[in-house]
């Protein structure tokens, strides 16, 4: 754990895990209900890593992933998300989606937008703000250099979510690495820390 | 909002503003849809999407309207994708596309069952960003291409950099493998405790004429180890608005030392034809010096017999005299042969084999060959003479030579003489009993001898590379049916 996010407390840090997992259930209401068959996401491995572990998590993505999608979001909350998959995930996304003429491009930044939207929107919605979303984008590899680059000048933590979407007998291995800006993050902490005291007051 | 609101607000927008529900009945389509689809708002508004405009996707339209309105969250298609949501004509279309590439965003509309749709046109931006995508894999493909390139450079070339305190800044693995150390040792050290500069190395010793004609043509240095000493042309290359030279070396340790060791060869063929000088002049005086001898005996016994007079011994002064002079001419003779031709000399056949004669003559006479000389020998050529001279007389003392060991009877030596079209040709046949097959390939290779004794092995390598790099001619040898014969072509450009 980074000395940044050692900011946070452990009972700031369940809170948090808490709050992601609210908006997490909520993406696979979302998704059920959109495909109109019963999906799950399996509870996901949350992390945190700080500005050091950038470039090895870039790296990672980089030869273990195909597909590569970007989405930044602003409010008191600003950050970027990027959601990754590999081949194998996109076969399955492919299947569940299950349209003629389906395009890859279009069902990954679609399942970007759903799971991105409903995780910060919820996160934002708990932390009683409003958030706004960008179009989501695809980034080639050679352009993840530049967005590597650009991560380690604007963002010193990240979180991590890993997470699996099943679908009948389809699995889809999804990861999500949140990036916030400092002011976010220091705004998030703030406020965990009001909820907190205020549920220690009210017990 | 009120839809009135709407249409105040989007008409004058410059993106298409439409407001659909999830059936995809149109509520609201402004002024840029009007004017983008040719469909006037009065037309569509109130009626379904797909039944007016062409090549809508429907399916994907409707679930992305469905999913806004279920996250309460805006969903989108970018113009990034390879279809097309409302497939609309671009006029005049772009570098790449006919049809308009869209950035579009729906978002919920207020608390209703409807969507606002934002219809951006992105076709400029996306061949930009289309463009701008294949130039970077150009760029990655170039730069994995120099990466290579560098890594074949630094293992096949040899190359370092210094600063302006000649301190060695950046040495290629070649160079660091040439010279035997390791790159981080010659790293950082001065360059000119590496190498000295030929020149000055010159100094140092004493080397051959062609060792000293490279140093004042090109730059050359010399890196000197316990094991040997390496020889390395230089380039320099100064790159400019930088205070680092970039040094590019050729290692040349292969040619000087065949350079010396041709040197050497040559030293050994200037002895080795010294002692043939030598014997020849001694077969040369013999019958002079017994003249002498005779004249002196003879004196002795009138002076004895108290016979002599002056007469005589004017008439006998005389004569020696005479011999003296042929004593003196012969030596004169020899050493002008072995003053090297500075440039071509014009010379008649005849003469040219007169002198190689008068040189020979003795140890011909002494074997009993019948000597004979064939062709038009009156034609003149140019040639350096004494060069020339030294080649056909290698030959005759070969043949001379051989027909000592193999004691052939009727022994014959033949000089010819022939003119081509674009050359001369020279031939010496003899028949001293031939060459065999397995040493005829190698009588031109230096040290090479079949000679049972005085054999240096170095007189045919010399005059093959006299005829060759002098001459730019031709020298050939075949042995059939107990005869030698050598063939020397020169070109007539020559002359």
């Amino acid at each position: 754990m980074s000395e940044e996010v050692a900011l946070f407390n452990d009972d700031e840090i369940d809170y948090f895990k808490e709050l992601l997992n609210i908006g997490h259930g909520h993406s696979a209401a979302i998704m059920a209900e959109l495909l109109d068959e019963f999906v799950t996401l399996s509870v996901p491995e949350i992390a945190f890593c700080n500005k050091d572990d950038f470039e090895k998590i870039f790296m990672d993505i980089t030869r273990n992933n195909h597909y590569i999608t970007v989405q930044g979001f602003w409010g008191s909350v600003t950050g970027e998300t990027l959601l990754v998959m590999d081949n194998n995930s996109m076969g399955g996304l492919r299947k569940i989606f299950d349209e003629d003429e389906v395009e890859d491009d279009d069902i990954v930044l679609e399942l970007m937008n759903i799971m991105n939207a409903t995780l910060i929107s919820r996160l934002a919605m708990e932390l009683s703000t409003e958030v706004s979303f960008d179009i989501p984008r695809f980034q080639i590899k050679e352009n993840l250099k530049i967005f590597t680059k650009s991560a380690d000048k604007k963002y010193q933590q990240a979180i991590i979510l890993r997470t699996l979407l099943q679908f009948k007998d389809i699995g889809v291995d999804i990861e999500m690495i949140v990036f916030m800006h400092d002011e976010a993050i220091q705004w998030i902490r703030n406020v965990i820390k009001t909820k907190i005291n205020e549920l220690l007051e009210w017990s | 909002m009120e839809l009135a609101h709407l249409k105040k607000i989007f008409n004058g927008f410059n993106a298409g503003i439409c407001v659909l529900d999830e059936q995809l009945k149109v509520y609201y389509w402004n002024h840029w849809l009007s004017h983008h689809t040719g469909i006037n708002s009065e037309d569509i508004v109130g009626k379904l999407l797909h039944h007016y405009v062409d090549g809508v996707n429907k399916k994907v339209l409707q679930r992305k309207i469905k999913t806004c309105l279920m996250l309460k969250s805006p969903t989108f298609y970018p113009e990034s994708l390879k279809n097309y949501l409302f497939k609309t004509p671009l006029h005049g279309g772009t570098e790449k596309n006919n049809y308009m590439k869209q950035s579009i965003s729906i978002m919920p509309y207020a608390d209703t069952s409807k969507v606002i749709i934002a219809i951006t046109d992105k076709s400029v931006e996306f061949d930009f960003a289309q463009t701008l995508e294949k130039n970077i894999k150009q760029i990655d493909t170039l730069n994995k291409t120099l990466s290579d390139d560098a890594k074949i450079i630094d293992s096949f070339v040899s190359k370092l950099k210094i600063n302006k305190n000649n301190k060695i800044l950046k040495v290629s693995k070649c160079l660091s493998q040439t010279l035997s150390i390791a790159k981080n040792k010659l790293e950082g050290t001065n360059f000119d405790a590496i190498f000295t500069p030929l020149e000055e190395y010159l100094k140092k010793d004493n080397f051959p004429e062609t060792l000293l004609e490279i140093a004042r043509n090109d730059s050359i240095v010399v890196h000197e180890s316990i094991e040997k000493k390496i020889y390395l042309k230089v380039a320099k290359h100064v790159e400019s608005g930088k205070d680092e030279e970039l040094y590019l070396f050729q290692d040349i340790s292969d040619y000087v030392n065949l350079q010396l060791q041709q040197d050497t060869l040559l030293r050994q063929s200037r002895n080795a034809a010294m002692g043939e000088m030598i014997s020849m002049i001694a077969h040369q005086w013999r019958q002079p010096l017994t003249v002498l001898g005779t004249i002196l005996v003879n004196m002795n016994l009138k002076l004895g017999l108290k016979t002599l007079d002056m007469k005589h011994v004017e008439m006998n002064i005389e004569k020696m005299e005479g011999v003296v002079t042929h004593l003196s001419q012969t030596i004169s003779d020899f050493r002008n042969f072995f003053i090297p031709s500075k440039s071509f000399e014009q010379v008649s056949v005849q003469v040219l084999f007169d002198k190689v004669l008068e040189f020979s003559s003795g140890f011909i006479q002494e074997q009993g060959i019948v000597l004979s000389t064939k062709g038009e020998l009156q034609i003149e050529i140019k040639l350096y003479m004494n060069e020339f001279i030294q080649v056909l007389m290698t030959m005759i003392q070969n043949s001379v030579d051989a027909f000592k060991e193999n004691e052939v009877e009727n022994p014959a030596l033949e000089l010819a003489f022939f003119e081509a079209t674009n050359s001369y040709t020279f031939t010496i046949r003899d028949n001293a009993g031939g060459i065999d097959k397995e040493n005829i390939q190698r009588v031109f290779d230096p040290y090479f001898s079949t000679k049972a004794k005085n054999g240096t092995g170095i007189g045919l390598y010399m005059a093959k590379k006299i005829i060759y790099e002098n001459m730019k001619g031709s020298l050939a040898v075949e042995s059939k049916n107990n005869e030698t014969i050598f063939s020397i072509q020169i070109p007539k450009q020559l002359n």
